[in-house]
């Protein structure tokens, strides 16, 4: 089932945008030494830019199978460290609730590379045959056919619930602070320093310490580490582009 | 359990709003987010190119004849001019549900969007259901009666963030009170008692043709499961009819009940609303691509886990959706 040809122009610039604010997370984090996460934003650059060209033929950069690989390998990475934090989970019970964190931030991104797998492999014909003005894998106007439908409605349920969960957290998250649910480091170490394990090994025992390789963080107002790069901008980049793969998947039913 | 407050080595403003993200969240909240969720994927379904079809408008037009004219003439009229300004019209609509998700999802416009669920579901309910053809004689609870958006109405009046009782034995009756919200329930299951006992319904091959009739369109697996499913009803529609009836009216009363037979009334609530959903309803028809919501399956579930007895706190662990749900750290100052 194909979509309207201008609200797949209208979500591929919003898919653009995306990446660029992505792009210039990553810089400035790097230029002013700030926090940021730097695997899930240079995921989500690419992600914005192959997504752009399933929506818009124009934008289409890379064959379909290549970006199937690209994301195929993102989501061995956040599956990978989905089940280190398993792994990791033998000690107390505030270890465990750091995992628990550690694996709750992953998921999202987890689902959503699984979902660009998907949507890339599932209609390849599609994807190959569009042309003209229409979308990339049909979506400005011809009709998907996707194989495995039911699979599209449990990525689209998935998706779904991530991006009113992140909803949920973006209200829930102070200005000054609102990285801290972002990064898994810091959440972890949150979650230890709650068990009465402050400084315990392995995921975010220090809570002070630099974040993504930044030595020397500087000293804020917070006392502490540097507050990181548009944390909600952030968060409203992962719902944007959550929210738009929920709909480029209800249109392969 | 430590504070961390005093604890951590956190700077100062940070601790809070690492507190305020780490906060198990309440059953209440979580309901919310439920109902959130299932107007969004309601909103995304509305963008569909089938609803930009004139489909969409005769879809609408066909929910009005049975009707009583005074019901029947708005619907005629709104179907008409859907089917003008589709794109518009269409547009408008899904941006209005996507809306409402969003703003539950909010919290700062959690009661907006609440009350806005009521207006839109009541409309919806009228112009794009047709009262959900409880005025017709042919209303079967089976493929969705009475009306999905009736229940998501329901559920956001029950799911009002305000605890004026907040030692309610279930979130139900948290803002409006047990009676209330008791009463609520207690009509709306004897409300699905007497659709199914209508006698449109209770035909040898009623519940038959309502089921075979949802596999056209489907994929082969869930025909499949359709024609199979009708196959056992057929010539067998009255006792059908009769046992779900029976079902239906043990769930009426499971509410008053003590917690544990409460507890295993609403699984059953539970399992005839995954029943209705798969078997009823095919998800909506979502699968077609021509489906505009999910039907009442899932509104039937969450309207059930909406009196799930807890033991006053309103914890999540206290709910079945903890099993769901990710196990939450506890609150900053609060015991093991």
């Amino acid at each position: 089932m194909g979509g309207q040809g201008w609200l797949a122009d209208i979500l591929a610039g919003v898919m653009i945008a995306t990446t660029i604010y992505c792009i210039t997370r990553i810089v400035v984090a790097r230029v002013t030494r700030r926090p940021a996460e730097h695997d899930v934003d240079a995921v989500h650059a690419v992600m914005g830019v192959a997504m752009a060209g399933m929506l818009v033929a124009s934008l289409k950069t890379l064959p379909a199978d290549v970006w199937a690989a690209v994301f195929a390998a993102a989501a061995a990475w956040y599956a990978w460290q989905i089940v280190a934090s398993y792994q990791a989970s033998g000690a107390g019970s505030g270890q465990r609730a750091a995992n628990a964190a550690h694996r709750h931030h992953h998921l999202p991104h987890l689902a959503m590379c699984g979902a660009m797998v998907y949507m890339l492999l599932a209609a390849p014909s599609v994807m190959s045959s569009s042309n003209g003005s229409a979308g990339g894998m049909g979506m400005g106007g011809s009709p998907m056919g996707a194989r495995f439908p039911f699979l599209a409605l449990v990525l689209t349920l998935a998706l779904v619930g991530f991006v009113v969960w992140d909803t949920d957290r973006l209200s829930r998250l102070p200005r000054l602070a609102p990285a801290l649910a972002l990064n898994p480091r810091v959440e972890a170490g949150l979650a230890t320093a709650r068990a009465g394990l402050p400084s315990a090994a392995g995921l975010g025992a220090d809570l002070t310490e630099p974040l993504d390789g930044n030595e020397d963080s500087s000293e804020g107002d917070s006392g502490g580490t540097a507050p990181p790069v548009m944390p909600r901008l952030a968060l409203c980049c992962q719902i944007a582009m959550g929210a738009t793969m929920a709909y480029m998947l209800v249109l392969m039913l | 359990m430590t504070d961390i407050a005093a604890s951590s080595r956190l700077p100062g403003a940070w601790q809070a709003g690492a507190v305020a993200a780490g906060d198990p969240p309440d059953v209440k909240r979580v309901l919310q987010l439920a109902l959130a969720a299932i107007w969004m994927l309601d909103a995304v379904l509305q963008y569909q190119s089938f609803m930009y079809s004139r489909a969409f408008g005769q879809m609408l037009a066909a929910t009005a004849p049975g009707n009583p004219g005074a019901v029947a003439s708005p619907i005629t009229w709104d179907a008409r001019l859907i089917e003008h300004h589709m794109v518009l019209l269409n547009t408008v609509f899904a941006t209005i549900q996507l809306a409402i998700g969003i703003g539950i999802a909010y919290r700062p416009t959690v009661k907006a969007a609440l009350a806005a669920s009521v207006a839109w579901g009541l409309g919806v309910w009228w112009f794009g259901e047709g009262l959900g053809e409880i005025l017709t004689g042919g209303a079967s609870p089976l493929t969705g009666a009475p009306g999905a958006v009736l229940i998501y109405a329901l559920i956001a009046v029950l799911l009002w963030p305000s605890d004026r009782f907040a030692t309610a034995p279930f979130v139900a009756a948290r803002a409006v009170g047990l009676t209330a919200a008791r009463a609520v329930w207690l009509i709306f299951w004897a409300a699905m008692v007497f659709f199914t006992l209508q006698s449109a319904n209770l035909t040898a091959q009623g519940l038959h043709d309502q089921i075979s009739a949802m596999a056209s369109g489907e994929p082969g697996w869930l025909a499949s499961i359709e024609n199979g499913v009708a196959g056992a009803f057929a010539h067998h529609g009255v006792t059908g009819s009769v046992v779900l009836a029976i079902a239906f009216a043990l769930i009426a009363v499971g509410v008053f009940l003590p917690a544990p037979a409460a507890r295993a009334v609403l699984v059953l609530a539970l399992v005839l609303a995954a029943f209705i959903w798969v078997v009823g309803e095919a998800f909506g028809g979502i699968l077609t691509g021509g489906g505009t919501d999910p039907n009442s399956g899932p509104l039937l579930a969450l309207f059930a886990l909406l009196f799930w007895p807890g033991r006053g706190s309103g914890r999540l662990s206290e709910s079945p959706l903890a099993a769901v749900q990710p196990r939450a750290v506890p609150a900053a100052g609060t015991d093991d």
